[in-house]
């Protein structure tokens, strides 16, 4: 299933990239484009010091030897680790808890609900946390003074923020037994609606998914780094699947451009 | 029609000996406004839970209790909860969900509504408590009174027939309390929600419910109209609303009680002779040497905007001093501050002429600080233990002494192998300051120390704080309870944009304010100056003449 295709890589990190810099906006990236681009240097440079497979030997370093195959498989590992971590960030930035709630609430609406409570739970603690930290150096009883000190302030401090939320979550609790979480029947409100472009893009995403599997099964981009770089497939079938990963690839990307296009011609 | 009946109620928890509730019979008609009162622990919050099925407490429940004319055991669930709204004391727990939006759903999800639904009924009551501003927010970034009031929307967001209400605006600030109660009022008198509210501030709510409904030790003492209740000499004192206190206060038999502030100036217009605004010369503020000095002290969190901006104060050794203010105005940090937990961006701050960051912990030594939220302070499980905690731990024996000797002074002996948590609020506040004490602080700063508590508790409170003056503490007390600051200050500041704008005698300051202000100043507007707390109010009027002829019918 997996392919080792540098296409692949090469596209994913060019639409990668693009959309992040739609979404978050192109002034404030370039410090983060130019730090990645020096992460994928050093990654290429790198790898061919640890991994000496490979035939084409280049030159010797310190009697190891240097191979092109490593060189090239570290350029390729790179934009791929590379074009992981941007869609990481992509997803974070897109995929609000809003929408993570709004797909499972439809099936698990229990599950929602914990999700939600969960996220509301966090800022409370934090700042739970902070209440009592500062409650007891405000007060003047604790003793600070070593780092042995210091840490068992601090997991005191937290041993009483969990005794404390405890307590708070019966009243919690109690909240929502009074609105109902009890009743069998519960549906997930969410103001997400699906039109027929959704439609289109989801067939779209799925017919492309499913081209991509069959072809990674069947080997029409199959390609290997080692010991010898196997020649890029460029048969139709392989084009075909580029050109599906490119749509998938490509659509959030495309999808904001036309919003923005429309939003242009509107205004 | 009938909305709700208790007939021969009586509750008793499992492991107690006493009854919680005993014989209640109580009917609420469709429609009625009913203030219940009664001290801490008379068994109000045991009524109203009784009322909801899913929130009953467990024990011996003997008695009948019919809701909505069927009894409370052929209820459903379903209709419990979408009949019957309820909200709680605290404004931050009774929330579940991150959004404002999807907590205001909440109910209608449970329900099974489809999202069109939900969505026209969320937009609804959103618009109508004025929240559709925050629709979006997350609920971690709403201030308390924004909490209470999503509370009070999600209560009502299913339509409920009837509204329990347990002490909610016990945790607010007047302006808050204010807003949430007039809420309240809407509900009842254009929706024509049946309300059962128990509350210990009642000057908002006495004068407007249809019935008063007092609990003195599980037992119903009093039930009847607001102008019966409030001369009947069952009724606890605490339970009056201001004006009420004061007509009580001057043994008046004559003419009806008044109940609001208006009310009052009518009766005192009528019954006394006052010459216009008596000038009364008080004393100015005693100085003396600053035991606390900050001067030009600018404070902002991380990115934040000012929140303390070139503050200026002095507070003289054994002064004590009230700081009041809005929400948000930065009362909690100038405490902060001055403990020196949170460092100063620009100007210094000097506890008894040491400055607070640069010799930061002889500072900290010398001052302590009693949180809101008490329970903050407790690391132990055992009130001993968190007390020793804070004592001297290297002289053991004479530790033991001084936490004896705060302990009875407290009144807390008798609490001392108790988890902190087990405690009522007003005995875990006295163990809190009790682990303060021990250590023999010379300023004391206490955040809100009233907060939520009823009328007996908040006297002994300001009667402690004085106690403690006379000891020779300094102290700063934040507060939003103007009768608190006026009954133990001596003197008063207002903390507004971040400085602070007035600073003077409780008198003064009450005097020249005229909506942050004391209901007994309200009440003496143009009859007497300088007159800020019921009991001088009624001395003055005591001295006055009383007219002779009585016309007035209120």
């Amino acid at each position: 299933m997996l392919t080792l295709n540098p296409v692949f890589a090469a596209l994913s990190l060019i639409a990668a990239l693009i959309l992040r810099l739609i979404v978050q906006g192109g002034r404030p990236q370039i410090k983060a484009i130019l730090r990645a681009a020096l992460f994928m240097a050093l990654i290429t440079v790198l790898n061919p010091v640890f991994s000496h497979h490979g035939v084409t030997v280049l030159f010797f370093l310190n009697d190891l030897p240097i191979t092109r195959e490593a060189i090239l498989y570290g350029a390729y590992m790179s934009a791929a680790i590379m074009a992981v971590v941007l869609w990481c960030g992509v997803l974070s930035s897109c995929m609000t808890s809003d929408k993570v709630i709004h797909l499972v609430g439809r099936a698990f609406p229990h599950l929602a609900v914990l999700i939600s409570l969960t996220l509301r739970f966090i800022p409370l603690f934090k700042e739970r946390f902070k209440g009592i930290i500062d409650a007891q150096r405000a007060a003047g009883v604790n003793d600070e003074t070593t780092m042995i000190k210091k840490l068992s302030f601090y997991i005191k401090a937290f041993s009483a923020l969990v005794t404390m939320i405890l307590e708070d979550s019966i009243d919690t609790s109690d909240s929502m037994k009074a609105r109902g979480i009890t009743l069998s029947g519960r549906t997930s409100y969410s103001d997400f609606s699906f039109h027929f472009d959704d439609a289109v893009v989801l067939a779209l995403v799925l017919s492309s998914a499913a081209y991509l599997m069959i072809s990674g099964a069947a080997g029409f981009v199959d390609l290997s780094f080692y010991p010898v770089i196997t020649p890029l497939p460029v048969s139709v079938k392989a084009l075909a699947a580029y050109a599906a990963f490119g749509v998938i690839a490509f659509i959030p990307a495309a999808k904001e451009v036309i919003a923005w296009r429309h939003s242009r011609l509107r205004a | 029609m009938e909305t709700l009946a208790f007939e021969g109620v009586s509750f008793k928890y499992p492991d107690s000996d006493r009854y919680a509730l005993e014989n209640i019979d109580l009917r609420v008609n469709s429609g009625e406004l009913v203030l219940l009162c009664g001290r801490s622990g008379s068994g109000k919050s045991t009524l109203l839970r009784l009322i909801k099925r899913e929130l009953s407490p467990f024990g011996e429940l003997s008695g009948s209790i019919t809701v909505f004319g069927k009894s409370r055991e052929q209820l459903s669930v379903r209709e419990s909860v979408s009949k019957i709204g309820f909200v709680m004391q605290s404004c931050e727990n009774q929330i579940v969900t991150e959004s404002v939006w999807r907590e205001l759903a909440f109910g209608l999800e449970s329900l099974g509504l489809q999202s069109g639904e939900i969505r026209r009924k969320t937009a609804e009551t959103a618009m109508s408590f004025g929240i559709d501003k925050l629709y979006r927010r997350k609920t971690a970034t709403l201030s308390g009174g924004e909490k209470q009031l999503l509370n009070l929307a999600c209560a009502t967001v299913c339509e409920p027939s009837l509204l329990l209400l347990d002490e909610p605006t016990s945790q607010l600030d007047p302006i808050s309390a204010r807003e949430f109660l007039s809420h309240v009022l809407d509900l009842n008198r254009e929706l024509g929600l049946t309300v059962i509210i128990s509350e210990h501030r009642t000057d908002g709510i006495f004068p407007y419910a249809d019935r008063v409904v007092e609990l003195d030790g599980g037992r119903i003492s009093v039930n009847a109209a607001p102008r019966d209740a409030a001369v009947s000499n069952e009724l606890f004192f605490g339970a009056l609303p201001s004006a009420a206190k004061v007509y009580r206060m001057l043994g008046e038999k004559r003419s009806q009680p008044p109940l609001t502030v208006t009310e009052c100036r009518r009766f005192i217009a009528n019954n006394y002779m006052v010459k216009a605004a008596v000038s009364q010369e008080t004393a100015p503020p005693r100085s003396t040497a600053p035991a606390i000095r900050l001067k030009g002290v600018r404070f902002r969190y991380e990115n934040g905007k000012d929140i303390l901006n070139d503050l200026d104060l002095d507070v003289g050794e054994n002064e004590i001093l009230a700081v009041l203010g809005g929400n948000g105005a930065g009362k909690s940090t100038l405490l902060k501050v001055i403990a020196g937990v949170e460092k100063p961006l620009y100007g210094k701050v000097e506890v008894l002429g040491r400055n607070t960051v640069k010799r930061k912990n002889e500072a900290r030594s010398l001052v302590s600080m009693l949180p809101q939220d008490p329970r903050m302070l407790f690391l132990s499980s055992s009130v001993r233990g968190d007390i020793m905690q804070s004592a001297d731990t290297a002289d053991k024996e004479n530790a033991e002494k001084e936490l004896m000797r705060v302990c009875s002074k407290l009144g807390i002996e008798h609490l001392l192998d108790r988890h902190p948590y087990d405690l009522s609020g007003g005995e875990q506040q006295k163990a809190a300051l009790a682990k303060l004490l021990v250590r023999k602080p010379r300023i004391l700063l206490l955040d809100e120390p009233t907060k939520g508590m009823d009328y007996d508790a908040k006297l002994s409170t300001i009667a402690l704080v004085k106690e403690l003056r006379g000891e020779g503490l300094t102290m700063i007390l934040v507060t939003h309870d103007a009768e608190c600051a006026a009954l133990c200050a001596d003197r008063c500041a207002l903390l507004f944009d971040g400085s602070i704008v007035s600073n003077d005698t409780p008198e003064r300051f009450f005097s020249s304010l005229s909506h942050y202000t004391t209901a007994a100043a309200h009440i003496s507007r143009g009859f007497f100056e300088n007159t800020v707390t019921a009991r001088q109010l009624v001395s003055r009027l005591e001295s006055s003449e009383k007219r002779e002829v009585n016309t007035d019918k209120t």
